[in-house]
Formats: C-alpha cells, sequence, structure tokens
C-alpha cells in the first residue's frame, strides 16, 4: 500500500516509518547480569512476568540526552551567530594602520576573532568529552557571555 | 597498573615542564605578550592624545585602560592552569581559545571605542 507523500510531510513519522532512526543505544542504561538475575528472581518470587522496569529507567536517560543534544544546537546555532557578527564588527572596524606590523596583527587579530567562537566550541566540546553535560554545557555557557560580539549587538 | 600510571603524570608534572610544553606556551605567550603591548601602548598614547585635543586626560576611559592591560596576563594565566591537566594539542587549543577571547575585546573595544 502506498500513501500520498504529500501527507507524509505534515505528520512526525513512528517507527513504521521508513526514514526512522532510532536514538543512540549507547544511551541507555546498562543492565548488569547480577541484575538481570536479581530481576528474573524477584519476577519469579512474585509470580508473574518481568516488570517493565528496563525500559522506565531507560526512558528518562533517553529524554536527557535528547535534551542535552537540543542544547548543544542551540547552543552551536548561537556561536554561529557569534561568527556572523565578528565578521560584520571586523569589516566596519577601519582603523589606519602605523606600519606594516600593526597591519599583520589587524588582520591577525581579525582573523582571531572571527574564529574565536568556532575554536571555544570545538575545545569545549572535544576537550570535556568524558566530562559530566553540566561540566560541558557550563563552558560553553562561559563562551557564550565573554565572546558576545558586543559592537554587533549595540548596534555600531 | 591504573594507579602507576597517575603517579608517573604526578611526578612529570611535578618534576618540571615537558620542553613540548614550553615551546607552545612560549609561541603563544608571544602573542599574548603583543596584547599586553598594545594595551601598555594606549595606557601611555590615549591620556597624552586627549591632552593634546585639549579635553584633558581625566575624561580617558581609564577602567577600560588598565583592564586592557590586566587581562592579556590573567587570560594566558588561566589557559595555562586550565590547559595543565590536558594533552600538547589540548593545552594549544585552550591557548589558542584564549587568544581569540583576547582579539575578540581588542576588536570590540576598537568597534565601540
Amino acid at each position: 500500500m502506498t500513501r500520498d507523500s504529500d501527507d507524509d510531510g505534515l505528520s512526525w513519522g513512528d517507527e513504521s516509518d521508513p526514514t526512522h532512526v532510532d536514538a543512540r543505544v549507547d544511551a541507555v542504561p546498562r543492565v548488569t547480569a547480577a541484575e538481570r538475575r536479581a530481576r528474573a528472581a524477584a519476577s519469579v518470587a512474585s509470580g508473574g512476568p518481568a516488570a517493565s522496569g528496563g525500559s522506565a529507567t531507560a526512558a528518562p536517560a533517553g529524554a536527557a540526552a535528547s535534551a542535552l543534544l537540543v542544547t548543544l544546537g542551540v547552543l552551536a546555532g548561537v556561536y554561529l551567530l557569534y561568527t556572523v557578527g565578528w565578521v560584520i564588527t571586523a569589516q566596519r572596524v577601519s582603523v589606519v594602520p602605523a606600519d606594516a606590523f600593526d597591519v599583520v596583527m589587524a588582520r591577525l587579530r581579525d582573523g582571531l576573532a572571527i574564529a574565536a567562537p568556532a575554536v571555544w566550541f570545538v575545545t569545549s566540546l572535544l576537550l570535556t568529552r568524558h566530562r559530566k553535560p553540566a561540566v560541558r554545557l557550563l563552558w560553553l555557557a562561559v563562551g557564550v557571555v565573554v565572546l558576545v560580539p558586543l559592537p554587533f549587538v549595540a548596534g555600531i | 597498573m591504573s594507579e602507576n600510571s597517575v603517579t608517573t603524570a604526578e611526578t612529570t608534572a611535578s618534576r618540571g615542564i615537558r620542553p613540548s610544553t614550553l615551546v607552545v606556551a612560549a609561541g603563544f605567550g608571544v602573542i599574548y605578550a603583543y596584547y599586553l603591548w598594545d594595551a601598555i601602548r594606549s595606557l601611555v598614547v590615549l591620556p597624552e592624545l586627549y591632552d593634546s585635543i585639549g579635553v584633558g586626560r581625566e575624561t580617558a576611559p581609564w577602567t577600560l585602560l588598565i583592564a586592557g592591560v590586566i587581562v592579556p596576563p590573567v587570560v594566558y594565566l588561566l589557559a595555562l592552569v586550565v590547559g595543565r591537566r590536558h594533552t600538547l594539542g589540548g593545552k594549544a587549543l585552550i591557548l589558542l581559545a584564549g587568544l581569540g577571547l583576547l582579539a575578540c575585546m581588542s576588536l570590540g573595544l576598537i568597534a565601540l571605542a
């Protein structure tokens, strides 16, 4: 059976959607063998089938991972805007340099300022790989505060 | 096993800085020093300029001028402190990010002035 492809664009696909991609499996906390045995023993003792405890604990972890991903996406957007802000600021600034050295350093300053948001974002993400999400977000938040393109925001 | 590697890392850190780290820190240090020198130059030249155009040196943005001198060494030291447990590449990235911050502040000041 073929569905109307125009209608497909108006709704979110579910698991039956051919383009559906499952979230990363490793976001789900691993159940150790000991826990599994304990759970099996408990279900035998209570006489019922295994409780759905596994999926109940997996859901919040998956939601947290998704929330983190969305937050990172938003932050990436903010950093991208900052890059645009610094590009425009660098273009607007026109200081008459005194000598060749000043010209080189002015170029370097412009380049560093434009690259700064990207460098901060990549550095924060790369070097906090094995840290808690809160630590990663904290470093990115610090960047959002200190790298704000003030002249651009102030409309100068 | 892991305890051994931790002790080795600690002794290396306490006995001295590795030459490669020193080279990276010094290389970035030169550019950080430029921003310090630039701020000192502004601190000296700008009040004189204010005097020469007759507005008086009291009206110079002293807070910004003094902050400009303090910020580069502070950022440099912070970058070294934050990067001390990272690899050489990590240290270089952190120093580069700090340099980007200085460049943003410098460019921002010029644009706002």
